[in-house]
Order: C-alpha cells, then structure tokens, then sequence
C-alpha cells in the first residue's frame, strides 16, 4: 500500500495511502480425480540442449535430424521435468556464459518502430512520496468528457489514516463530487510533471475523482499515459509498403496476451 | 487483415473491423539494450537454484501435480469457481454477434482499468442513425468480451471518443468502495489497547523518570 503526499485546493497537504483495487473472479482447476492440483514451475530444456549447442556438437542441420531421430540429444532425461524453485534472472552473452557488468542503454522508438535516439538508461525518480506534495493544477474535465478523451489504465483508491486526513480527504472528495469533473494533478512545482510511483517505473498523469455518500467517501486517483485517439497516418514512404523494424506493418488488430481475453486458461 | 467484429443493436447488424491502438503507435516506444564489457548484446536468462544451471527463453513450463503427486494433463482439467461449481463455457466474441443493449454511467466505465484499445471501424458505411444519435448523445455500452473464448470473459465497452471514432476498450474490473472515520488504512501492526491498572491510572505523573 503506497503512501501518498498529496496537496488539496487550499494547497494542504498530507501523506495518505493509496489502495490498489483490481479484482479478479477466483478460477481454479479441479482434477479428474475431484483434487485440486498444485502448479509447479518445471524444468524443460537448457541452454547446454538448445538449437546453439545442437550445432555446434553436430553441425549441419540434416545430422542434427538424424541425431534427434536416434538419440533424443536434445533432452536430459534425468533432470527435464524436474520442479524448480529460487529462480533467478542473468544476463548471457552470445556465447551463453553468465554476464556480470552490463552496461544499458534505452532504445527511443517512434510510432513506426525506427529507432530515433539511443542513450544510457535513465531513471525517472519517484515523486508521489517526495518533499513536494502532488498539487491541483486547477484543471478540471468533466467525466464525461475524460472517458472520450484519454484511456485509464489504472485506477488507485486514496484512504485516510487517522481522523485528521479523513476531515482532509472527505472534502477533498465533496469538493470534487460537487463538480462531476476529474481535476489534474501533477508532482513537483506546479504539479506539471507526471507521476511517477517508484524509481524508474511508468510515468503517468494522475486525475482525481471524488465521490460521497453522506459520511463516506471514495477519492479515487485514475492514471493515464496515452490519448484516445487513433495514430497519425504513415508518411507516403510508409504507406507504399515499408515494413517497421519488428518486421510488421504495425497496424491491424494484435491480439492481447494477458488477461482473460488473451488468456492461456480461456 | 485485421479481424471483424458483428455487433447488433435494435435488430440491426454493425459490422466493423478492429485496429488496436496502444501508447506505442501513438507516441512511440522504449526499449531496453542490454551489453556486455565488450559491446555484444546479452539476453536474459534464468539461473536455477543449483547456481550453474542456465535456462534459456522458454526453457521452463508449467505443470500440475494432483494431490497423490502425479502429472494431470492441462485438457482433463475443469474449470470452477471460487465454490467449486463448474464454469460454464463461453464462446469467442468473434464467433458471433454482440448485442448491444446494456448501456452503463460514465462512473462505471471509471471504475474498470483499460488494458485494450481497439478503434473500430465499420465495414457498411455509416451508422444506423439511431446507434449514431445514442452514441453522439454519450452512451456507453458494456458487454463481456473474451477473444478466444473458455471459461472468463473480461468487461468491454463501446463508446465514440472525442475524435469521432468509435472505440472498443477491455479492461478490468475494481471495486470502489466509499469509506467511513472507522476504516483508515492500517499502518503497521495495530496494538490492542489495554487499560491501565487502576493504581497506575490514578498514580501522580512521574517526573523522575524522564
């Protein structure tokens, strides 16, 4: 549960908590025996029986058919299917050895996927928490105008913690009820930057909801980073055939992979 | 080519094809370039617990293991809810048309986190004008969506953005509650208060303590 200093109209301000509220319908899968299994994470290939090593051991692809064919080289009977725990992350080289200073450099793509800027990673620090609490800029929307004009990706509940901050939050809550409108808020001076939650994670423009029934209150924070709109047209060059640099055309309808709409389980 | 969707609304049929947009095509991307001492480019791996087993991409799978320890296969599995009734199947929106009836307040869609965009475009020219007027006046339709179908579907919406275009958005559901005084988030571990002994409540304040 994140904790949150955020400023109201009158420019107080006050460190609150900020609640995920995702809810998902539990699924859970029932064996043919009427028991539920328990998932395991398991082992099934490894880098000394992938494609590389098959080469390298057997050269041309015909002798690594006939390899496979006569003696399943590719498989290591004792450990494949084995459960694995402790996993951790490495980075390999070419060759597949362990690598353990790296250097990282972001890679700045336009909308057609071509590569316009390479720099050493940079990392936005968090600004929700910070010395300077998130400001009103004074911008409001009306609902129904913010739901035709921007896609809300996330959405965090604020929550008191002690009676001081419920007096604060409440109002903060009437206030923006009182308007049926979202008002923009913003991290540092003049809340003009976006939000950034922690160290180098997603920026995003945070709009305030309030919504009260008598003493109840929901203050809800709606995190956007995108427009809703559809991209500008294909300069000519583009439009005539010229693939992006992930080799599609970038357009057409991509299906989801998470989700229960992209989901494995569905 | 982009797949089409069959929507119908008051007995008349829309169809339209779909153009997933996201923060990609619309402002670009970032991406990460990981290198060695050398300047080769490194991929990701992962590190078994042993410290010198190396997995490559892919190289790990997911598997059930019933109660007695054996292998149960994913295809004899059944799906059931949170009480243990099995879940019903459901088939692929784009197996056939999707009605929309249910119209739903701009609070509800605030209340669900977008995770697709879809621009949809229809295929017959325009509108039916009586789609048109509802949605010009700012209706909202919700309906459960599921790409390939199975056993759970997620919320969509559709509704016409500022732009003109008409959109489908799938997200996920949260679930806002309005709080009172009595349900401050909990800071750490909340202590049970004990009352004080009555000769330590009634006791002068000690000053030679502090």
């Amino acid at each position: 549960m994140p904790e949150i200093n955020l400023s109201d109209s009158r420019k107080r301000d006050a460190v609150v908590k900020a609640v995920g509220l995702r809810v998902r319908e539990p699924i859970r899968w029932l064996g043919p025996d009427g028991g539920y299994p328990t998932t395991h994470r398991i082992l099934r290939s490894t880098v000394d029986h992938d494609l590389d090593a098959l080469e390298s051991r057997f050269g041309e692809p015909e002798a690594i058919a006939r390899a496979l064919v006569e003696g399943d080289p590719e498989v290591d009977t004792e450990r494949f299917g084995q459960s694995l725990w402790f996993l951790s992350r490495v980075f390999i080289d070419p060759a597949e050895k362990p690598v353990f200073q790296v250097q990282q450099n972001e890679l700045v793509r336009d909308p057609r996927g071509m590569v316009i800027e390479r720099r050493p990673l940079q990392r936005a620090e968090a600004n929700t928490n910070g010395a300077i609490p998130l400001a009103w800029t004074g911008r409001r929307i009306a609902k129904a105008e913010a739901v035709r004009r921007y896609i809300f990706s996330d959405l965090l509940q604020i929550v008191h913690i002690n009676g001081l901050t419920y007096d604060f939050l409440h109002g903060m809550a009437s206030e923006l009820a009182a308007s049926d409108s979202l008002m923009l808020v913003g991290g540092g001076k003049g809340g003009r930057d976006p939000l950034v939650f922690r160290r180098g994670s997603l920026p995003y423009r945070g709009f305030l909801e309030g919504r009260v029934e008598g003493d109840r209150y929901a203050l809800l924070l709606h995190l956007s980073n995108a427009e809703l709109k559809r991209p500008d047209p294909p300069p000519p060059a583009f439009s005539q055939g010229v693939v992006s640099a992930d080799g599609g055309d970038g357009a057409g309808a991509a299906e989801p992979t998470s989700g229960a709409t992209g989901g494995a389980a569905s | 080519m982009a797949r089409t969707l069959q929507f119908i609304h008051a007995g008349r049929p829309l169809a339209c094809a779909i153009e997933k947009v996201d923060r990609g095509r619309l402002y670009g991307s970032r991406s990460l370039e990981t290198l060695d001492g050398q300047g080769q480019p490194c991929s990701l791996a992962t590190l078994a617990a042993d410290g010198h087993t190396l997995i490559p991409m892919g190289g790990t799978a997911i598997g059930h293991i019933g109660p007695d320890g054996r292998w149960i296969d994913t295809d004899v599995l059944t799906a059931v809810d949170g009480e243990g009734a099995p879940l019903p199947r459901i088939p692929s929106s784009f197996d056939g048309p999707i009605p929309l009836e249910q119209t739903v307040a701009v609070d509800r869609l605030l209340e669900h986190s977008i995770r697709l965009t879809y621009a949809l475009l229809p295929l017959e020219g325009p509108l039916d004008a009586e789609l048109a007027g509802a949605l010009d006046s700012g209706a909202i339709y919700s309906f459960p969506f599921s790409w390939r179908g199975g056993v759970a579907s997620d919320p969509a919406f559709l509704l016409r953005g500022e732009d003109g275009t008409l959109w489908l958005l799938i997200g996920d559901a949260n679930r806002v509650r309005l709080v009172g005084l009595e349900q401050a988030a909990r800071c750490g571990v909340e202590m049970e208060e004990e009352p004080l002994p009555a000769e330590e409540a009634e006791a002068e304040l000690d000053f030679r303590m502090l």
